[in-house]
């Protein structure tokens, strides 16, 4: 019965805190948070983002030359043709691809 | 997987030749094959050209006979040509000479720069379907293939430039068919096929006639693909009008129908290549009708797209609004 009239007499003394004191710590804590993140960002140091201004390592590119382009340039010329005209005609391309690179893909349009 | 691509001028346009690695066994390499087919373009533009004196279609033209024998390739391209007619109900007609030259295409326009499209179309007459001609001198066309003889009415002359893109590319592609796969680009009008073309069929682009820019692709992998549009050959007459290429056999005078352009799918790219004509001189609600088998895109005067048939159910990446 001793140790149980000792534990009730603690309960007794152990007091509820009260509010006032409680929300004023409170509020005192965010307050000195609040200004050092501030002075932090202020400094360009935001705990987020990080320190500004610092450039992503740019990748290294390593590419494998897969085509082969020829240009020839032909002038035909169609004298026999009716009114007799010179027809400068486009170039002539060729392109050996691998599946690497694909070729680019066939087009319809009005002719 | 490797491709050979090669691109030149033919038929005063530009065309191309997409030739993956040989399958079968004995084939020749990609590459040469496609020199192979490139040089038999180029002498079909020789021999069917109606802009040089030395063709063939030429020879036939200004023959005052009959009948007149022909080699098998001006045989191919007559008959084409009249079969075109027939399918079209007289709508595309290779017996219009007369009248395209009348309308100021005397001369080859390659390279020439068109009038641009924005520039034609508000002096452009009032819109309506085009007519099929009422002689309709193409049902007079006759072509024997065992005797290798052409026979056409009086004073018709011919002009296969119509269909004769669609039926070399279908002819070249033969050279191809045991290659893994190819795409024979007949400036717009495309046959596509190959033994591995199946499981990785070619996304062809759609290019809108306005902006130049690519605004639908499909994906084929075996038939044809054609487009059939306003904007490629469009120039201003003497007296201050515009006129383009494409006929309304109804008046003789150029057909402004409503739709810019079509793009037609067909089982190979002379029946594309027709439909597509067919499509844009029926106009708009006649275009539906034409392409509601095969499938098909249409651009309006004013810039907005319509997909019909079956190409609503294939995978469109690009597509989207333009406006004009």
């Amino acid at each position: 019965m001793t140790t149980d009239a000792a534990a009730g007499a603690a309960k007794r003394r152990r007091r509820k805190p009260r509010s006032y004191p409680t929300i004023v710590a409170s509020l005192a804590v965010f307050a000195v948070v609040l200004v050092l993140l501030g002075a932090r960002v202020a400094a360009g140091h935001d705990p987020v983002l990080g320190v500004l201004h610092i450039r992503a390592p740019r990748p290294e590119i390593v590419r494998r030359i897969v085509r082969k382009v020829i240009v020839e340039t032909t002038v035909a010329s169609h004298a026999g043709g009716k009114g007799g005209t010179t027809v400068s005609s486009s170039p002539v391309t060729s392109v050996q691809s691998s599946g690497a690179e694909p070729v680019p893909a066939p087009v319809t349009r009005s002719s | 997987m490797s491709e050979y691509d090669l691109t030149f001028p033919c038929m005063g346009c530009e065309f191309r030749l997409l030739v993956g690695d040989p399958v079968e066994r004995g084939l020749a390499p990609a590459h040469e094959a496609a020199a192979r087919a490139r040089g038999w373009l180029e002498a079909c533009d020789a021999r069917l050209s109606r802009f040089r004196d030395d063709s063939e279609l030429v020879a036939m033209n200004d023959d005052p006979a009959p009948v007149v024998s022909a080699r098998p390739l001006l045989i191919n391209a007559v008959a084409a040509a009249r079969w075109a007619a027939q399918f079209t109900g007289g709508l595309v007609d290779s017996t219009l000479m007369g009248a395209i030259e009348a309308a100021g295409y005397r001369e080859s326009l390659a390279g020439a720069e068109p009038l641009p499209l924005r520039e034609a179309l508000p002096s452009a007459p009032v819109r309506r379907a085009a007519g099929p001609h009422p002689a309709a001198a193409w049902r007079g066309i006759r072509v024997d293939r065992e005797a290798g003889t052409i026979a056409r009415p009086a004073g018709v002359r011919i002009d296969s430039g119509g269909v004769v893109k669609g039926l070399a590319a279908d002819l070249v592609a033969h050279l191809f068919e045991g290659y893994e796969r190819f795409a024979v680009d007949a400036a717009g009008d495309l046959a596509i096929g190959g033994v591995r073309a199946a499981g990785n069929p070619y996304e062809v682009e759609v290019e809108h006639p306005l902006t130049g820019e690519h605004v639908h692709a499909v994906p084929v992998s075996s038939g044809g693909i054609a487009t059939s549009g306003l904007n490629s050959r469009m120039w201003r007459r003497a007296d201050g009008t515009v006129a383009h290429h494409l006929l309304d056999p109804a008046t003789g005078e150029p057909a402004w129908t409503g739709l810019l352009m079509v793009t037609a799918l067909g089982s190979n790219a002379l029946e594309a290549e027709t439909l597509a004509k067919w499509a844009l001189l029926s106009g708009p609600d006649g275009a539906a009708r034409v392409l509601a088998r095969h499938g098909g895109l249409t651009v309006r005067d004013d810039g907005d797209m319509e997909l019909h048939g079956p190409m609503r159910s294939r995978r469109s990446v690009y597509l989207s609004r333009v406006a004009a």
